[in-house]
Order: structure tokens, then sequence, then C-alpha cells
């Protein structure tokens, strides 16, 4: 039998090649398929072709990188939990998925994971179970990253948001911190990608995150409060 | 006796300190709360306040429509009309800049998180 020629992967940590994601093994209940009845049976764990034929990240895939690579990872992320008891909890999986971001994505200034340890602490307070009614279209804001409802349908293609990485996660995946971070720093990421075009320059990650807080002015208490746990987490490292 | 019950008062400031890192604040006249246009129509619920002799800003963690900051403005000048109230803030007052976490009212109350 021929082998089909495979695509080549988008990250080393990636189980398929482009244009494929991983569906976990289960087992599949007996049920009816084009009047035939299938028996309950096991299916093994493989790549499964995507409809959108972009990039695509599922949960399945996102625990199995987590798992795999970052446990023992070397980390650049500070040790620093700000004053919050559990500030510390999630350095393996921030800096994980920003590391990943960063090479998938390559920007000129990388992502610096203590960036997003800042966000989360001034997000959520480091609360995985936050949850924030953020108005009628936004929907709720969840998690660590405080990641919208709204924002999980662009990170799942609506409106080509997301452009050739998409992530297909839903509301309920958004109280797990390794799914909220990975879907996090991806959609803070778009806003750079957003704030790069509008300013018709390389943008600074500060200027992604006052987009993705939606502050206009660096004078804004919520963007000074950043900026001072930020310089705080860097004078203390 | 007496230290038996020093121990239990320590164990429970331990607790109270564990339970609630921020600040409370509790007045009786109401405060300034506005929403500021922000980016792309999101709009910034802000406000102000003097307490114990001292000048304070607060605002909410983010910018959200310009619907949830109008009807979140509302629900919070509501609580305040109605008496006595507290704020709850995610800093200790030595922050001159507050994150406004809730508002609790003698009838009514708003909380940022659900």
């Amino acid at each position: 039998m021929v082998k089909k020629k495979l695509g080549k992967k988008i990250h080393k940590w990636r189980k398929c090649p482009l244009g494929q994601h991983w569906r976990n093994s289960s087992t599949v209940d007996k049920h009816e398929r084009k009047n035939a009845t299938v028996k309950s049976h096991y299916r093994k764990g493989t790549c499964v072709k995507n409809r959108s034929g972009k990039d695509t990240l599922y949960a399945d895939e996102v625990y199995i990188i987590t798992n795999t690579y970052f446990v023992k990872r070397k980390t650049q992320i500070s040790s620093n939990s700000l004053g919050y008891r559990k500030g510390s909890d999630f350095d393996q999986i921030i800096d994980g998925w920003v590391s990943y971001w960063n090479d998938v994505l390559n920007p000129k200034v990388p992502l610096d994971p203590d960036f997003v340890k800042v966000m989360i602490a001034t997000e959520s307070s480091f609360n995985v179970k936050a949850k924030a009614f953020a108005g009628k279209r936004a929907g709720h804001a969840r998690g660590l990253m405080q990641v919208t409802d709204q924002t999980l349908k662009f990170l799942r293609g609506h409106k080509t948001e997301a452009r050739n990485q998409l992530i297909i996660l839903d509301e309920d995946d958004m109280s797990d911190p390794v799914l909220n971070i990975a879907a996090g720093v991806r959609w803070l990421y778009r806003k750079k990608q957003i704030a790069d075009s509008r300013y018709k320059e390389e943008s600074s990650w500060l200027r992604s995150v006052m987009l993705y807080k939606g502050y206009r002015s660096m004078n804004h208490k919520q963007v000074q409060k950043f900026i001072k746990l930020y310089e705080r987490i860097k004078s203390e490292k | 006796m007496r230290s038996r019950e020093l121990i239990i008062a320590l164990v429970l400031s331990l607790f109270c300190i564990k339970v609630f890192a921020g600040s409370k604040i509790c007045l009786k006249k109401e405060v300034p709360v506005y929403c500021e246009e922000e980016l792309e129509g999101l709009n910034s619920l802000n406000g102000s306040l003097y307490y114990k002799g001292q000048y304070y800003e607060f605002s909410t963690r983010r910018a959200f429509s310009k619907e949830w900051c109008r009807s979140t403005q509302l629900k919070i000048q509501k609580i305040m009309g109605t008496g006595e109230f507290c704020m709850k803030f995610e800093e200790k007052l030595s922050e001159k800049y507050l994150t406004i976490e809730s508002v609790k009212g003698f009838k009514s109350s708003w909380s940022y998180f659900e």
C-alpha cells in the first residue's frame, strides 16, 4: 500500500501535519449510519482532516502538547506570584503556550511570558472560575484570561478573525486553565496583528494589551496598573 | 485561657486576610460613577471617591460595550441611592487607583464577577 505523502507539521510539538488535527482514541457507541447499524467499537487516536483546511487546534491536542512538552521544560517566566495566592500555579502553562505561539506566529519582538502572567493578574486575579458578564454581544468573559464568548467564535474561524490558526473550543472549556491560556494567548496575538496594521508599524505588546482590554489611553488606571505590575515582576526577577 | 483566646483571634484574622486581601469602603452618600468612551465603541466604567481624607479613583478591569457600561452604571447608582452601601476593591487602600469588584447595598448588590 502506498502511503499518502503528508504535509509538514506547523510546529515540532504538533501531532499532525498542516490541514489535519488530532482526535483522541475513544469508544464509539452503537449508532445508525446510512440505514445500517454500526456496532459499538473502539476507535484509535488518529489525525483527521480539517474541514477548513486551516491549521486548527482542538482540546485533545492542546492537552497532549501541554502534558508532553511543558512539564519538564525549562521556563523563562518569573516565579514571582505578585502577591496572589495562585500567582505561580500556571507558570509552566503560560511559558509553554507563549513559546508555542512565538514559534508559530514568529513576531519581530517575541511575547514575554511575564506579560501574560500580568495579564492574568489584572484580568482574573488568577481565579480559574472568574466569570463576568461582558454585554449582549460579547457574552461572558471567562476564566484566567477572561476570554469572551465572542472571542471564542472568532477563534473558531468566524469572520476570519483568527486567519490561519484556529482554535476550536467552547464556553465550558474556558474554566480549564490549559485551554484558557492557549486561547487567550492566541487572541493576544490577534490583537497584536490588529495593532500592527492600525499603526502601520511593528506595534508594542502593550498596545496589544490595551486592545485586549479595550482601553484607549496609556494613562487609564487599568493600563497603569498593568505597567506597574509588569515593572514589578521585571525588577524583582 | 488568655493564650487560647489569642490563638483563636490569630486564626480568625489569618482567615479574614486569606478570604479578602483587598479593601472595603462603606459609605452613605453616592459617589460619581461614569462611562467613558474608549476603543471601537467600547466604554470603561470609572468613578472616584473621598474616603478618610484620601482621594481615590476606580475602574473595572476591562472596557466592554456601551450598553454594558450604561446598565452597570445604573445598577450601581441605584444601589448607592438606597442608603448605606459598601464597595469592595481588589487593591488595598495604600493604592490610589482601585479596581472595583462589587457594590453591596441593603437590598441589592452588583458584582463584576458573577
